[in-house]
């Protein structure tokens, strides 16, 4: 495990961040539910994220956790932005707009999770000086 | 701090912050997206306008708009929809337990539904106002009733819930029998039970149909065995002096259970959504403050899924398609034998004995072959009073010159023991017309007309008239030749024979009495009780030649009526896909279609057939645009639609002013360039959305539902109601109004039956049409919804709807027809549901050939939620077919102008002007011209929250960016200075 020997625990809170991304991702592929709740647009910024995350295994790059949570970070808002109409026929209690608003949920919450963790990787190094 | 340490202090305020700005970005882009939803919560929809005497174009009619008005006018529209409420429910059996007598005031409320009612169903427009509302309970006491708060209490705080869900998800959310513990019985056992009010409520709405088997595993519109038990429980504890059960539902449940003697029901009152007041009505129905006058719009069949339509209800794709939005589909397999033109026409025939009636096909109820008696509860049109009415034919005349159909019919109230109040009583006009073995179908029995009488005291008569168009009995034939234009094939005709009119308490009464006038022995009612019928109300006439020619041509215009929807009938793909049910032999009951798509089929599917045709003219040479014309919109407030001006006015605008005006957010911008002022537009055929501008701002009127208007058979209350709502849209600031629904109750499932007037096209042509003119005179555009075919909500995004030409104008496309065919409304909202293959709003046949042609309709055609079906809702071809405004999108401006700047593509170009035109028309004619004049300047429409979401997102992306920059500059220049 010569890679992770250097690896602070910053670096590993960004790291449990890219690997809940691409849980999620993978769960969407499974499931296949999500009816106007997600899009390719979400699917690849996530997956990108946590590819450029993983990168910092093999590269120590400074800006690598700031990129993957500014792409989290964009992947949750489009999320935010398939899920809000949908949330408004909940409140509005109709079926104006459709959609699964539980998976819309379960996978804003999965990608801000993975965002906020990156960010916390970001204040401090994540490899050993 | 270390030196070091602040690259990542950096760092992380630029991760914090560069992601809260991506979803500033985002929300903001939302909230432009549905401005008119913000601009709603935001209380930023248009101000109430200054007018003065001159610009007050569309004055209410309570005077100035202040609060002080409004209290009158929330006064009138209470009092008003307590009548509908009175006049509009069915006294559905009633063993002389009501009205109730004074004494009897002490009551338990029984039915979880009886502390939670149902209002109104679950789609769009106002909601209950918890302020104004009243409730069942609140009703009652306020009539001195003393109800059971034991009993009441237990119900209010149980957390078991009424739900709305797709696919067995559903729950009528009533108790089970052990929520009643011993506590709950001592309540009523010494006091509280002079009478058991029992409500049953079934709820459906928006996206919901009702469920064919729901949380219980059976049919949502059957009693439920909860509900089996709190009637068993009830009448076994013998407390009680009387039952009176109330039904809480937009759609029909089955009733037949009501004459089982188990549940002891001794009344039963149907009472559909009461909205904000109706309760009211009701609580004065069952003290007998008032009469109750309804009648059925619906069939109310012993099964609910016994009609022929439901036999293709719900889920059906295509076995070669899995594309959403293009592998779903509905077949029409019922033909016109929609509701009780099913259960009447076989009536018949089992009489006579013919067509295999009494076969096993289509047997829900009966225990042997089909039988009326135990597949029907209750006729369309069945409804009692307290009242007793008696009605003598004295005249029914068919003036085939003059094409009018009248009958005068003398009403008496014969008072009643236990009613001493004055009455109303409605005459239904029934016409049976000549069937041809093996020719066009026909109904045995339709409604042709009815009329209600002014109110009656006990002993008084009125002689009542009911004149009709002969166009209301005239049958669609698609084999015929057109005696207009022998070129084409397909009329509406007159077939030669013996046509009998008559009147009678039901569909089913005046059957009987047809068959009775010609002479049918074996009659019976819908309990199977032997009848004789009565002659004397029915008349015959016999037409000598058959007539193809008088409405070969539209009654409207001088269009001739052909067929147009040929491959809507999906045997135009697939030659004998389906078996379409013929009177001719009843073993042709459908089926569930099981279809696969053809290549054809799949071309229309894709619905992106539009092609710039190289004779197209050039957009920037032929279509002026910037023009200094010096015309403002209210100029033309009083213009014809042909008038010259409307082509100088629009060429005024920009390119980017016409794109953006057929994109509508809940309401559409101003546009300085032709003084036309913002516009706010919004759901509600129940009441319209928003709240009051003045007063206590209060959210508008949610009205007693749609079906239950049309229960009241009575058109002055249509027209009444139309000129409330335009009334409430000053108040609201609201021009538009995305109501009401005119869809068909193709069965009892339909989720928005509550919303839509009747299964009968006759009946929703005459009762729309008061209300939508009357909307129309008060400045309030509607949008009349959805146009057509959206009977069902399953699957109503993309569903491929098939059927015969001859339903479709007889059944679906009458019910609009009324409103739209005389310009009674000037607006009218298309489907998300395709007709045949072709997406409703991207349908020539229908927006441009029978709406436009054969109608005249001169008003405005908005989509759906068009962005919400944007896979298969196509602009060009959408725009070119004759829709107009694309409902909450947006996204239709940058094709459009593309289409029309890089392409130069005037054909385009030409069809986004017209539509500008049809939207400008009717907005000239709306409540939005109020307080302008041809001085006017109108400024551009933008609400303060939209420059101060700029001005945010802007502010943060700064400091994301600062934040970037130090980043750097503390990783690598301040680093390396330190070194």
């Amino acid at each position: 495990m010569k890679l992770l020997q250097h690896k602070t625990k910053f670096w590993w809170i960004g790291f449990v961040g890219a690997v809940l991304a691409l849980l999620g991702c993978a769960a969407y592929v499974i499931t296949d539910i999500g009816d106007r709740t997600f899009s390719w647009a979400v699917f690849a910024l996530a997956i990108v994220g946590s590819v450029v995350y993983f990168l910092s295994l093999w590269k120590d790059c400074f800006y690598i956790p700031l990129a993957a949570s500014f792409l989290f970070g964009a992947a949750t808002a489009y999320e935010v932005y398939l899920m809000l109409p949908t949330l408004s026929d909940i409140w509005n209690n109709v079926h104006f707009i459709g959609g699964n608003a539980v998976q819309s949920i379960v996978f804003s919450a999965l990608f801000l999770v993975s965002t906020a963790l990156c960010i916390g990787a970001s204040f401090g190094a994540t490899t050993k000086e | 701090m270390k030196k070091n340490d602040k690259k990542y202090l950096w760092r992380g305020l630029t991760a914090t912050l560069a992601p809260v700005t991506a979803v500033l970005i985002v929300l903001t882009n939302l909230m432009f997206l549905y401005k008119g939803n913000v601009d709603l919560v935001m209380g930023t929809t248009p101000d109430l306008v200054e007018t003065t005497d001159d610009t007050n174009y569309f004055p209410s009619k309570y005077g100035a708009l202040n609060a002080e008005n409004l209290e009158k006018l929330l006064a009138d529209e209470k009092a008003f929809n307590v009548q509908v409420q009175e006049e509009g429910s069915v006294l559905v059996k009633n063993n002389g337990a009501l009205p109730l007598k004074g004494e009897e005031r002490a009551v338990t409320l029984f039915g979880k539904s009886t502390a939670d009612p149902l209002y109104r169903g679950a789609s769009g427009g106002s909601g209950f106002s918890a302020k104004r509302g009243i409730s069942l309970k609140k009703a009652l006491e306020n009539e001195g009733f003393r109800v059971n708060e034991t009993m009441f209490k237990a119900y209010a705080s149980s957390t078991t819930k009424r739900t709305t869900a797709e696919a067995e998800g559903a729950s009528i959310g009533e108790e089970q029998i052990d929520f009643y513990n011993s506590s709950l019985k001592d309540s009523y056992a010494s006091d509280y039970n002079d009478v058991a009010i029992v409500m049953f409520t079934r709820v459906s709405g928006e996206g919901n149909d009702m469920n064919v088997k729901d949380a219980d595993g059976v049919p949502e519109l059957s009693l439920h065995q909860q509900e089996k038990d709190l009637l068993k429980m009830i009448k076994d504890s013998g407390k009680f002096k009387k039952t009176v059960v109330l039904i809480n539902s937009g759609n029909p449940m089955d009733l037949g259970w009501l004459d089982e003697a188990e549940y002891g029901v001794d009344a039963c009152l149907w009472i559909g959504l009461p909205g904000n007041y109706g309760f009211e009505g009701v609580a004065n129905v069952l003290t007998g403050k008032s009469d109750v006058t309804g009648h059925f719009v619906d069939t109310y069949a012993t099964n609910s899924l016994s009609s022929p339509a439901m036999q293709n209800f719900g889920h059906n794709y295509f076995t070669n398609s899995d594309k959403k939005y293009q592998r779903e589909y509905v077949v029409y397999a019922e033909n016109i034998y929609v509701g009780y033109k099913y259960y009447e026409t076989r009536y018949q025939d089992q009489v006579l004995g013919i067509n295999n009636a009494n076969s096993s096909a289509g047997v829900f109820a009966s225990k042997g072959g089909w039988n009326y008696a135990e597949e029907m509860a209750y006729p369309f049109g069945y409804g009692t009073s307290y009242s007793d009415f008696t009605q003598e034919v004295e005249s029914i005349t068919w003036d085939r010159s003059a094409h009018m159909l009248t009958a005068e019919v003398k009403v008496t109230n014969n008072g009643s023991d236990a009613y001493s109040g004055a009455s109303k009583s409605t005459v239904q006009l029934y016409a049976q017309l000549p069937y041809i073995e093996g020719g066009v179908e026909k109904s045995a029995i339709q409604l042709v007309g009815f009329a209600k009488s002014g109110i009656l005291k006990a002993g008084e008569s009125e002689t009542v008239k009911v004149e009709v168009s002969d166009y209301h009995f005239a049958t669609y034939d698609e084999t015929r030749t057109n005696g207009a234009d022998p070129s084409k094939t397909g009329c509406y005709v007159f077939d030669e024979g013996d046509y009998y009119f008559a009147v009678g308490d039901d569909c089913h009464d005046a059957l009987n009495n047809v068959l009775a006038a010609r002479g049918v022995s074996g009659l019976f009612d819908e309990k199977g009780n032997s009848v004789e019928g009565d002659p004397s109300k029915a008349v015959k006439d016999t037409l000598t030649a058959s007539d193809n020619t008088t409405y070969a041509t539209s009654p409207y215009t001088d269009e001739v009526v052909s067929n147009q929807f040929a491959d809507v009938n999906i045997n135009y793909f697939q030659k004998d896909a389906v078996q379409y049910l013929t009177r001719a032999d009843w073993n042709t009951f459908p089926k569930t279609a099981v279809l696969s798509v053809t290549d054809e089929m799949k071309k229309l599917l894709d619905a992106n057939t539009y092609v710039k045709s190289p004779d197209a003219p050039s957009a920037k040479q032929t279509f002026e645009t910037s023009a200094d014309n010096g015309l403002s919109l209210v100029d033309l407030r009083q213009a014809d639609f042909n008038d010259e001006r409307w082509d100088l006015l629009i060429d005024q605008m920009t390119m980017r002013e016409l794109a953006a005006n057929t994109a509508d957010q809940l309401g559409s911008n101003a546009v300085s360039s032709i003084g036309k002022p913002k516009m706010a537009s919004c759901d509600g055929p129940d009441g319209i959305s928003g709240t009051y501008k003045v007063g206590s701002g209060d959210t508008g009127t949610c009205y007693v539902c749609e079906v239950v208007l049309s229960s009241t058979y009575n058109v002055e209350l249509s027209k009444a109601r139309g000129e409330f709502m335009a009334e409430d849209a000053l108040y609201l600031g609201v021009s538009w109004v995305w109501g009401p629904g005119a869809d068909h109750h193709r069965h009892p499932y339909g989720g928005r039956n509550f919303e839509y007037y009747s299964e009968d096209g006759n009946l929703a042509y005459m009762i729309s049409a008061p209300q939508l003119k009357a909307m129309q005179d008060g400045g309030l555009i509607s949008g009349l919804k959805h146009f057509v075919l959206n009977d069902q909500e399953i699957d109503r995004h993309g569903i491929s709807t098939f059927l015969t030409e001859q339903a479709l104008r007889e059944n679906n496309l009458r019910s609009f027809e009324g409103a739209l065919a005389t310009n009674s409304a000037l607006g009218v909202m298309s489907a998300f549901n395709r007709i045949g293959c072709t997406p409703t709003m991207q349908s020539v046949s229908l927006l441009t050939n029978v709406l436009r042609k054969e109608w005249g309709f001169i008003g405005v055609c908005i989509t759906d939620a068009s962005q919400d079906g944007a896979d298969y809702m196509r602009t060009y071809e959408g725009v070119i077919a004759g829709s107009d405004v694309w409902c909450m999108d947006q996204l239709r401006i940058d094709p459009l102008l593309t289409q029309i700047r890089n392409n130069d593509d005037g054909t385009v170009m030409e069809y986004l002007r017209l539509a500008n035109k049809r939207f400008l028309y009717a907005a000239s004619r709306s409540n939005a011209m109020n307080g302008l004049s041809s001085h006017t300047k109108v400024s551009s429409s933008v609400s303060w929250w939209q420059p101060a979401m700029i001005v945010i997102d802007c502010v943060f992306g700064a400091v994301a960016l600062g934040c970037l920059v130090m980043t750097v500059l503390s990783a690598h220049v301040f680093s390396r200075k330190e070194g």
